[in-house]
């Protein structure tokens, strides 16, 4: 089981988009995918239709043995699941202080399925914070969607000094550039002459485009609606790209 | 290849009553709110298995459901309804000639089929409407088939009634109960908890349980001797007439095995039987039986040496391996020269004339009285004492086996071995199972060194007689008979080894405990 966390300190850069087509594209091509929205916004569950609840709330989640298993919700599309959001992921950290190695909280809880998937997705709430070093130590990649702007860079340069303080280095950093608009400047500036010393980033680019923002009137993944859609095409790549490097 | 993890379904099926269509029941489905038709299309459905239902008796159904550009094979529990595993595939299972994407279901198969091809068992065709049951977000909660069943039989289409299939979306099990509550009470659909594919395979364990060449007649121990033996031999008549299909299109190499097996049993119960029949009448079958036997040695061998060539190619350094091809491709062209001769053979008029001659032959009664004839004798009395003679006589000729005694000793004794072997099992039913279970173990050691012996034998034999008839101008190279040369080596080198394990194998059969074992079973 690979788990792959859809992350970043920024909020709005495409981090549910990215979860969300990505995990479809990874269920379409045969393989078992979980998706755990840990965002208590649950925009991912939304976008499967599915309701931001979880019945043991936060706290039963991660303290009940097996608990995941329990809570999982198909989707509508084979193969996929998900672990839907729940308003209370927004005390997350104040009850994983609760744990005495509170960093591991995530990863043990994941072991009980990972017999089960073969990816693991988790789309991931803004913030930089416990939940985040959790997020750290289950990921296998923690891919970083970044939006070609100044503030952008900065936050993942914060994010990239954090990392490197903490000393959480069993992970693949991978940021791609996301909401890319070619008519602006800063854009075309950022995405030709790529930033150095904020990990490598990799090639595809995901555009702005407004097809994807219909993913929250169409709920649905784009590949099902606009497959043919510069952005469907871009998140195609994207995964091809992942695929490579898990 | 990728590899990707099963997701096992649990599945719910109805069956509609009878007279109750499909039209029908779903006019009551689309009064139930959230139930929305998706789509209406018709597929053809094959349950493949072993000829003798081996998947089916490891708990397993497969099912291969065709669709646009292949198809999908599914794995489904027999007793219930849980789905295993599925996986699209460009073509329906041909044999073996297919693939499965992960390394722990293609070990299963290969396990449970052995050297059994998968076969057509039951085909069906389908004609499916499929709905949605979604909550007020428009989410899935479940899928609801509506299945007009036909079965093709013989180009008749059978009708096998209307199947409902609940597929519950993970997570959603509880609100689903509601939907499934309605399905059986408003429409009066009956839950099948073994499924439509575990019913129709189950009808067939039936077949597959007469299909087995495992001789073990249960016999009734009042039996006259020569009732029960008749029994066998009819149980033969079966085996044989069963794979009889199966030899002639070459499905797998099993039915020309135990077709043969059952040719042998017959001539060895026959030999030994003597004093059970008028020798007049079954001497001429045990000369056809001879002549059939003889009949279908060449190609079961060639079989035999196919099965061998990757064996021969582990013996081989790596950097050889591959030279034996133009061998294996030598033994392809024969086997289907071998195939086509022995096809000709049992659609002939001299088998088919056995084969009804014999059925007509143990169907009569036997003549009341014949000098010689032990004809009043019990089952267990002609048992006991045919198996300790034939015991007897294993004894004598393997005491007489010293590291000096020619190889011809020893073949001798492996159909002595034989001989009794085929009475021990003709006749287990007679005896204490477990009791009978240790002496064929003890048997099947002794006998497992003695067939190795005699296979290297000829496995030598055959690498010389390839050797000579390979075309040195069609492909083959001198490396070709050098591997030979090296696969030879090894088996000389390993019926050394054979030889010398007879000793301690055979000092194990004839110890006293055994022999005590022996004699206490089969004393009068």
């Amino acid at each position: 089981m690979k788990v792959i966390a859809c992350y970043n300190i920024k909020g709005g850069v495409g981090k549910t988009a990215a979860a969300v087509n990505l995990s479809y594209l990874a269920a379409k091509e045969g393989a078992s995918t979980l998706v755990w929205d840990l965002d208590p916004q649950g925009a991912a569950s939304f976008y499967f239709r599915i309701k931001p609840k979880v019945q043991m709330g936060g706290t039963g989640l991660l303290r009940r043995k097996r608990a995941l298993e329990k809570v999982i919700k198909g989707t509508d599309y084979p193969g996929l699941d998900l672990i839907p959001a729940d308003f209370s992921y927004r005390n997350l950290d104040l009850i994983l202080e609760g744990f005495s190695k509170p960093q591991n909280r995530l990863r043990k809880l994941l072991k009980p399925i990972a017999k089960e998937y073969d990816y693991v997705f988790f789309d991931c709430a803004p913030s930089i914070s416990l939940v985040s070093e959790n997020v750290f130590t289950a990921a296998d990649i923690v891919l970083v969607p970044t939006i070609p702007t100044t503030l952008s860079l900065r936050t993942l340069d914060q994010l990239v000094t954090f990392i490197a303080k903490r000393g959480y280095g069993n992970f693949q950093l991978v940021p791609f550039f996301s909401m890319v608009d070619r008519r602006k400047n800063i854009h075309r500036l950022i995405t030709t002459h790529r930033p150095m010393g904020l990990g490598k980033f990799i090639d595809p680019v995901i555009p702005y485009a407004s097809v994807v923002e219909k993913m929250g009137t169409q709920r649905t993944p784009l590949e099902v609606y606009a497959r043919s859609s510069p952005a469907a095409v871009a998140f195609r790549s994207l995964w091809d790209e992942l695929k490579t490097r898990l | 290849m990728t590899k990707f993890k099963s997701r096992r379904r649990k599945l719910k099926e109805y069956m509609l009553p009878e007279g109750k269509t499909a039209a029908a029941f779903v006019r009551s489905l689309s009064k139930i709110p959230g139930i929305r038709r998706v789509s209406s299309n018709k597929y053809d459905c094959t349950l493949y298995d072993s000829f003798d239902g081996r998947a089916y008796g490891d708990g397993v159904l497969l099912a291969w459901i065709d669709g646009e550009g292949g198809g999908v094979l599914q794995s489904m529990s027999a007793k219930d309804t849980v789905l295993l595993w599925e996986q699209s595939m460009a073509k329906p299972p041909p044999g073996f000639g297919w693939t499965l994407d992960q390394p722990d279901r293609l070990r299963w198969l290969e396990k449970c089929m052995g050297l059994r091809a998968l076969l057509p068992t039951i085909r069906l065709s389908m004609n499916r409407q499929s709905f949605r049951w979604t909550d007020d977000e428009d989410k899935t909660r479940a899928m609801v088939h509506v299945e007009s069943i036909a079965i093709l039989s013989d180009g008749d289409r059978v009708p096998g009634g209307v199947r409902v299939v609940v597929e519950p979306v993970r997570g959603y099990q509880r609100s689903v109960q509601k939907l499934e509550e309605r399905i059986s009470h408003e429409a009066g659909a009956r839950l099948d908890k073994q499924g439509l594919y575990g019913r129709l395979m189950e009808q067939c364990s039936v077949e597959f349980a007469r299909r087995t060449s495992k001789l073990d007649v249960p016999l009734d121990p009042d039996l006259q001797a020569r009732d029960a033996i008749v029994e066998v031999l009819t149980f033969l008549a079966d085996v044989m007439e069963v794979n009889e299909e199966g030899v002639k299109s070459a499905w797998d190499t099993e039915f020309l095995h135990d077709f043969r097996v059952a040719i042998r049993r017959t001539r060895s119960l026959l030999g030994q039987l003597k004093k059970q029949f008028p020798l007049d009448e079954i001497q001429p079958f045990r000369d056809e039986f001879a002549w059939l036997g003889q009949a279908t040695g060449p190609l079961r061998d060639i079989d035999v040496y196919l099965m061998e060539i990757p064996g021969f190619e582990e013996m081989l350094p790596s950097d050889f391996r591959g030279y034996l091809q133009p061998v294996n491709d030598l033994l392809l062209r024969q086997q289907k020269v071998e195939h086509r001769k022995l096809r000709t053979v049992l659609q002939g008029k001299r088998y088919r004339s056995l084969m009804a001659r014999w059925r007509e032959y143990l169907q009569r009664p036997l003549p009341e009285t014949e000098p010689g004839l032990e004809k009043d004798l019990s089952v267990v009395a002609v048992a006991k004492k045919r198996i300790l003679s034939s015991y007897k006589r294993v004894l004598k000729e393997g005491w007489a086996i010293d590291d000096q005694s020619p190889a011809e000793d020893l073949h001798e004794m492996r159909k002595s071995c034989k001989k009794l072997r085929y009475l021990i099992e003709c006749f287990q039913s007679l005896f204490p199972a477990d009791q009978i279970k240790v002496n064929i173990r003890e048997m099947k050691q002794l006998q497992q060194n003695l067939g190795e012996f005699q296979d290297l034998d000829v496995q030598i034999d055959g690498l010389i007689g390839f050797a000579e008839e390979l075309d040195i101008n069609d492909g083959t190279t001198p490396l070709t008979l050098l591997a030979m040369g090296a696969v030879l080596g090894n088996l000389e080198h390993r019926k050394r080894e054979v030889r010398t394990e007879f000793k301690s194998r055979f000092a194990s059969f004839s110890s006293d405990e055994n022999r005590m074992r022996f004699n206490e079973l089969f004393k009068k």
